[in-house]
């Protein structure tokens, strides 16, 4: 009944919703009550208007009479409307401010502090959307965790020097622009926090100089299957629904996004199951240290950046560690990227324009593709252990590059070049050169030769990859390089050290491997026995 | 019945024959040299050493298959045993099959053994074989053996004599493992660019060397390696549904060249 005559939609969940949300229905009220007092914009939605035929054949003594009528009855009208929007408010308000007191208080906390003030927020469970305006230090006791059931993001720091600490954003929303935290301050920091998102983790807008330590954002949206239902325009009409049944696939967002965002430091951080694990466009000096992203699409995507420094960070199992594109004077040391294989497009670390960077000391292992470099240049390359990837090298277009001291290792193909040249490639060890050290300073007097032949034929004719590493396919390969100097190539290997040996060689004695030998000699034995005996 | 009597007699004639243990003694040679590659480096999943394992095993296995298998069938005509076999009631196909059998059980007994002398030499030597990495290595040559015994059949069926079964397992043996992909490369340049990668699949069922291949890699993880043309091939080969199809390819490709072989067999 109350209802029917409350035309905002909003206001049946606000009776149980907190105070914000109370406060955004309340807004409708004036403007009921303004309709109230002027029905006769509305009039012929109302019953009485049944007498209007009757009005156009009658008198003007008749018309007055009707009129007098209708005034009567409107003021009956809105005299009970009157008292039914006072009583609804009242409804409203009541059983809304018992929860308010408990639960939406983090907002009323915050705006309650003054800046600068350390606020302590008590465990417990609370509700989005929140913003931060001022500097603060907000510190979580125990469990904190802040859901999100409106359609901004969960948690937005409009300000400098906040600190947040040890709280836990679960956001349920799907394909929203906005993250499920957005920073667009200067000098925050963020700290053991955790994001649970169907999108994006943490966006950083024209941010500078904040620290991100210990974050974890784990992406909730499932990989998708084969069915792909839903689009946009089904997205805006379930939203209107009273019940939303949702039928929209969920876009998977990035990690941690920096847009516009410079100087800021990235510590310890932990990213799973996301679109691109760190984003960064057009920002400038950066510093992502010891982070780790696992199952996501690009562990590390630097897009039109500049002095970005990845130290120590770990990339597992995404479709692409790292993905460098028209990027200058990056730094790239002491980073693992593993087992980016299970993806046809899948590499351990890629790099498309990249200008003027550093590649030393990481451990790439177990990629489809290690190390792709196309059309970049200015890049030293050194120090780096490439070991049983597929490919362990790809150069394509890429000329000026410096290649040091880095290790090949049981790479299916070691390294494959095409259309590139370069200054300097020396010194490198290739676990599957033919070398030959005469003047025994370590370093083989044959030079190590990147085949052109595989890339050149695939690039053309993509379907030809299905012949990698045919018995055939390395024979005409053969055929093809000897003699032809490539122009890629190392005039210095370096000769198999004892260092390099002792890294590689596992040597296990294995029983079950002499066990099964031994059935399988026993039995081929007695087989043979057997069968020359038998007549 | 007679398909039993005529395997037992291969098995018997197999194991008499010189050849076989000469090719034992190879493949022994071969199965030490292959642990002594491994024990140098890394051998779980697809790596360099794995792949070039594959590949020896590509080369040496089909040509002892084919010239082995082929010699035997060649050797029933020349030494008229054939003519003596004939005056029985016996069916050409079941001939056959009972050759197939017996060759399948000499040969993979050679292999066994190449395998159980470098998984013991493994004990002794401190640098072993994992298990896993042995049994990968003897089902995949078993499934070459058994897949280009089937050609052997047909050579042995059409050729009259071992020189002639001789040039014809060598010519199919570089036919298949080594030329294939520089006569595929040279014929697909003259189709329409859409087809050559349609026809490149269609062309793979056609060669055991190259599906056996590629359905090991791709059991080893190393399948992105073919590229985003093959993705869906990959990932449906490397289901449940792709261990099932396998078989059945395999069982198809020796049903249909045992079916050739009778065929050819008969006609002469």
């Amino acid at each position: 009944m109350k209802n029917a005559f409350f035309p905002t939609s909003s206001t049946k969940p606000a009776c149980r919703k907190s105070l914000p949300v109370l406060i955004k229905s309340l807004r409708f009220l004036p403007r009921f009550i303004a309709r109230l007092s002027h029905p006769q914009k509305k009039r012929d939605c109302y019953p009485e208007c049944s007498w209007q035929p009757s009005l156009q054949k009658s008198s003007r003594a008749l018309i007055t009479k009707g009129e007098s009528t209708l005034t009567r009855t409107r003021k009956n009208q809105i005299a009970f409307r009157l008292l039914l929007t006072s009583s609804l408010a009242l409804a409203l308000i009541l059983p809304a401010a018992y929860p308010a007191q408990a639960e939406a208080s983090l907002q009323a906390l915050i705006d309650q502090a003054a800046p600068g003030d350390t606020v302590t927020i008590p465990e417990g469970k609370y509700e989005g959307p929140i913003r931060i305006t001022k500097p603060l230090k907000l510190l979580a006791q125990g469990k904190v965790r802040l859901t999100n059931p409106s359609e901004e993001a969960a948690l937005t720091i409009a300000a400098d020097d906040v600190t947040l600490q040890g709280i836990t954003v679960l956001d349920s929303r799907i394909n929203s622009d906005d993250a499920s935290i957005i920073v667009s301050g200067n000098r925050n920091l963020l700290e053991k926090v955790t994001v649970e998102t169907m999108g994006t983790g943490i966006q950083l807008r024209g941010a500078n100089a904040n620290t991100l330590r210990n974050v974890s954002v784990i992406g909730k949206v499932k990989d998708r299957g084969s069915t792909s239902a839903g689009h946009d325009h089904s997205a805006h009409l379930s939203k209107s629904a009273s019940k939303p049944k949702v039928t929209v696939q969920a876009q998977k967002g990035n990690g941690i996004d920096l847009y516009d965002s410079h100087d800021n430091h990235l510590i310890d951080n932990q990213v799973t199951n996301v679109f691109d694990g760190i984003y960064l466009e057009k920002s400038t000096g950066n510093e992502l240290t010891q982070n780790r992203v696992e199952k996501s699409r690009y562990g590390y995507h630097l897009m039109g950046t500049t002095q970005t420094s990845l130290k120590n960070n770990t990339g597992i199992e995404n479709v692409t560690g790292a993905m460098l594109m028209e990027t200058a004077n990056a730094t790239v040391v002491g980073n693992r990227f593993l087992k980016q294989q299970q993806n046809p497009n899948s590499q351990g670390i890629l790099l498309y324009d990249v200008k003027n960077s550093l590649l030393a000391d990481n451990r790439i292992e177990g990629n489809r593709v290690g190390l792709y470099l196309e059309r970049s240049s200015g890049i030293t390359v050194t120090g780096n252990r490439l070991s049983l990837n597929f490919v362990g090298m790809q150069l394509t277009a890429s000329t000026g590059n410096t290649w040091t001291n880095n290790q090949f290792i049981s790479n299916v193909i070691a390294a494959q070049a095409q259309n590139s040249e370069t200054d300097n490639l020396n010194g490198n060890y290739w676990d599957n050169l033919l070398g030959l050290d005469v003047d025994g300073d370590h370093k083989s007097d044959l030079p190590y030769e990147m085949n052109p032949f595989y890339l050149g034929l695939t690039d053309a004719i993509p379907a030809y990859q299905l012949f990698f590493q045919s018995p055939g396919f390395v024979f005409l390969e053969n055929l093809f390089t000897s003699g032809t100097g490539s122009p890629i190539r190392d005039e210095t290997p370096l000769m198999p050290t004892a260092n390099v040996v002792s890294a590689e060689s596992q040597t296990n004695s294995n029983w079950g491997a002499a066990i099964l030998g031994l059935i399988l000699l026993a039995g081929s034995c007695t087989f043979i026995y057997v069968g020359v005996k038998k007549s | 019945m007679h398909i039993n009597l005529i395997a037992k007699r291969e098995v018997k004639v197999g194991f008499r024959n010189p050849w076989s243990y000469s090719f034992m003694a190879l493949f022994s040679l071969f199965s030490l040299g292959l642990l002594i590659i491994q024990s140098q480096s890394y051998m779980e999943g697809y790596t360099y050493t794995t792949g070039t394992m594959l590949n020896l095993i590509l080369y040496l296995l089909p040509l002892m298959t084919m010239l082995l298998s082929s010699f035997s069938l060649t050797a029933e005509k020349e030494e008229g045993n054939w003519q003596l076999l004939s005056t029985y009631a016996l069916t050409t196909s079941s001939f056959l099959t009972g050759k197939y059998v017996g060759q399948a059980l000499v040969l993979i007994a050679i292999v066994c053994f190449g395998y159980g002398i470098s998984g013991v030499a493994g004990l002794v030597l401190g640098k072993s074989f994992a298990v896993s990495t042995l049994l990968f290595l003897l089902v995949f040559s078993i499934c070459l053996i058994l897949l280009f015994l089937g050609i052997a059949m047909v050579i042995g069926a059409l050729c009259r004599n071992r020189w002639q079964a001789l040039t014809m397992g060598v010519s199919i043996w570089f036919f298949y493992i080594l030329a294939w992909p520089t006569l595929l490369i040279s014929v697909l340049s003259f189709v329409p660019y859409t087809w050559i990668k349609p026809l490149l699949q269609i062309v793979t069922f056609f060669n055991p060397a190259e599906f056996v291949r590629i359905y090991s890699v791709t059991r080893l993880g190393g399948g992105a390696i073919f590229g985003p043309e093959y993705y869906k091939w990959i990932y449906w080969m490397d289901s449940a549904l792709g261990d099932v199809c396998f078989v059945a390819l395999c069982l198809l490709w020796v049903g249909a060249t045992l079916w050739i072989a009778a065929r050819a067999w008969e006609r002469r």
